[in-house]
C-alpha cells in the first residue's frame, strides 16, 4: 500500500491551522468536481482532495495520521501498518461506513469496517449498507412502447476473505412499458452486498432509449419525416406511412411546404400524461438525377409560374 | 425476475442518504425536489428523478460545503443543462434527418 501524503495533496503546511485547510479544500473540490470538471483525472483528484480533507479536518484522525505519517512517509518501499497503531487507534472513531470513494490507504485506517475485518470481530454496530449502483440500460423504441424483460449483467464489489473482490451478478428485469429515455427504474437490494440483506445497496437503470432508424422522440410525440417529390408536394397525395404499430393513410394537402407538420393523433407514445401523436415533417426532395425531358419539363414550369421565393430581399 | 420500483419513501430515502427527515423537508421547500402529489399515502413519496436530485445535493453539501440556498440554484442549473442537452441531442438528430 502507498502511503498518502494528505498536506502534499493539499498543498499545505503540516502546522495548517482548520481555516487554512477549509479554504484550500474548498477551491480545490470546486476545481475537481465531476459534476463541474469533466477533464480525464479530474475525479480521481477530486476524491484524493475529499480523502485528504475528510482526515485532516477532525483533529483526532489528523493526530493519529500525523503519527503514522511520521512513522512511513519516508518509505520508498510498500507503506505497512505501524506496529502499535491498532492499539492507539481505539478511541478514534470514523462513524461512516467504508467509503469505496476513498482509497485502501484512507479505509485500511480510518474505517470502522476495515478494522473490523482486520480485527476479525463481528460487532453489531459494524453494520453497513452497500454502495448504490447505476447503469445505463439500451431499451429499443418498441420495447418502450410494449415493455420488454431484459437480461443484464454487471459486477459490484463484495468483501470475500477480507477483501473486496468483484463479484459478477446477472439479472432478468422487467422494463414496464412507457418508459423514457433518462428515466430510472430501481432495484431494491441488487446493488453492492452489505453486512446483512436488509442492507445490500440498490441498482439504478437509467434507459436509454436507442435512437429509431424513423423515429425521433420529442415529449410522448413521434416525428417522422416524409420525404416527398416537388410535384406530389405541389399536387398533393394520399400515402401510406410507418408508424409504431403497423402503417396508416395520409392525406397530403396540395401545395405543402418543406419543413410543415401534419399531425396524426393517437399515434405516438402512451405517458403518464396521455396518448402522444405522431407528427409528419415534409421534406421535398429533387431528384437527383434528371433526363432530357424532365429537364424540358422543369424548364416549361420556369416559363409558367412566375413566383419568386425571395421577395423578402430587395 | 427481479423486482422494480419507480419511486422511492422519505423514510427509504432518508435511510439511503444517511439522513435526517428534516434535511428533505427543506430541500423540498427549496424545490430541489417535490413528492408526487397525488400519492395516497400519508408518506411523502418520490419519483427517482427527485431521489437522485435529493442525493446530488446531499452530495454537493458535504462535498463542496455550500448551503442549501446555493445548492438549490446549482440544482436549477443541473436540470436547465440536462434538459437542453436533451433538446440538443433531438435537434442534432433532426438535422441529420434533413441532411
Amino acid at each position: 500500500m502507498k502511503f498518502k501524503d494528505y498536506y502534499k495533496i493539499l498543498g499545505l503546511a503540516e502546522n495548517a491551522d482548520l481555516k487554512e485547510i477549509k479554504t484550500v479544500y474548498r477551491k480545490l473540490a470546486v476545481k475537481y468536481h465531476p459534476d463541474k470538471n469533466p477533464e480525464p483525472g479530474a475525479e480521481e483528484k477530486f476524491k484524493e482532495v475529499a480523502e485528504a480533507y475528510e482526515v485532516l479536518k477532525n483533529e483526532g484522525r489528523r493526530a493519529e495520521y500525523d503519527k503514522m505519517r511520521r512513522y512511513g512517509s519516508g518509505s520508498s518501499e510498500g507503506f505497512n501498518v505501524p506496529p502499535d497503531w491498532q492499539s492507539s487507534s481505539g478511541n478514534k472513531q470514523y462513524q461512516s461506513n467504508e467509503n469505496d470513494d476513498f482509497s485502501d490507504f484512507f479505509n485500511s485506517f480510518f474505517s470502522d469496517r476495515a478494522k473490523s475485518r482486520r480485527h476479525s470481530q463481528a460487532h453489531s454496530e459494524d453494520l453497513f449498507k452497500g454502495q448504490d449502483f447505476e447503469m445505463e440500460l439500451p431499451v429499443f423504441l418498441e420495447e418502450s412502447v410494449s415493455g420488454v424483460t431484459k437480461p443484464i449483467e454487471y459486477h459490484v464489489p463484495a468483501p470475500i476473505n477480507g477483501q473486496l473482490t468483484k463479484i459478477k451478478k446477472s439479472l432478468n428485469v422487467k422494463v414496464p412499458k412507457g418508459v423514457k429515455d433518462s428515466e430510472r427504474i430501481r432495484l431494491k437490494g441488487q446493488g453492492a452486498p452489505g453486512s446483512n440483506h436488509k442492507l445490500n445497496g440498490d441498482l439504478y437503470l437509467i434507459i436509454r432509449l436507442v435512437p429509431h432508424p424513423l423515429f425521433d422522440v420529442q415529449g410522448s410525440n413521434l416525428l417522422l419525416n416524409v420525404p416527398l417529390t416537388p410535384w406530389e408536394a405541389a399536387l398533393g397525395i394520399k400515402l401510406e406511412i410507418p408508424t409504431l404499430d403497423g402503417k396508416v393513410k395520409l392525406n397530403i394537402p396540395a401545395n405543402c411546404q418543406s419543413g410543415q407538420k401534419l399531425r396524426v393523433k393517437g399515434k405516438g407514445l402512451n405517458s403518464k400524461s396521455g396518448q402522444g401523436d405522431l407528427i409528419t415533417v415534409i421534406k421535398i426532395v429533387i431528384p437527383p438525377s434528371t433526363t432530357d425531358e424532365t429537364k424540358q419539363l422543369w424548364q416549361q414550369l420556369a416559363e409558367v409560374e412566375k413566383y419568386n421565393p425571395r421577395t423578402e430581399w430587395s | 425476475m427481479t423486482d422494480i420500483s419507480l419511486h422511492i419513501s422519505v423514510n427509504e430515502l432518508c435511510e439511503i442518504a444517511g439522513i435526517e427527515k428534516c434535511i428533505i423537508i427543506e430541500m423540498v421547500e427549496y424545490g430541489i425536489a417535490a413528492p408526487i402529489s397525488d400519492s395516497q399515502d400519508s408518506e411523502w413519496i418520490f419519483d427517482l428523478e427527485s431521489a437522485h436530485w435529493i442525493k446530488k445535493a446531499i452530495k454537493l453539501n458535504q462535498q463542496l460545503l455550500i448551503d442549501w440556498v446555493a445548492i438549490s440554484l446549482v440544482i436549477d442549473l443541473m436540470k436547465e443543462k440536462k434538459k437542453l442537452e436533451q433538446e440538443n441531442k433531438l435537434l442534432k438528430a433532426r438535422l441529420n434527418r434533413i441532411d
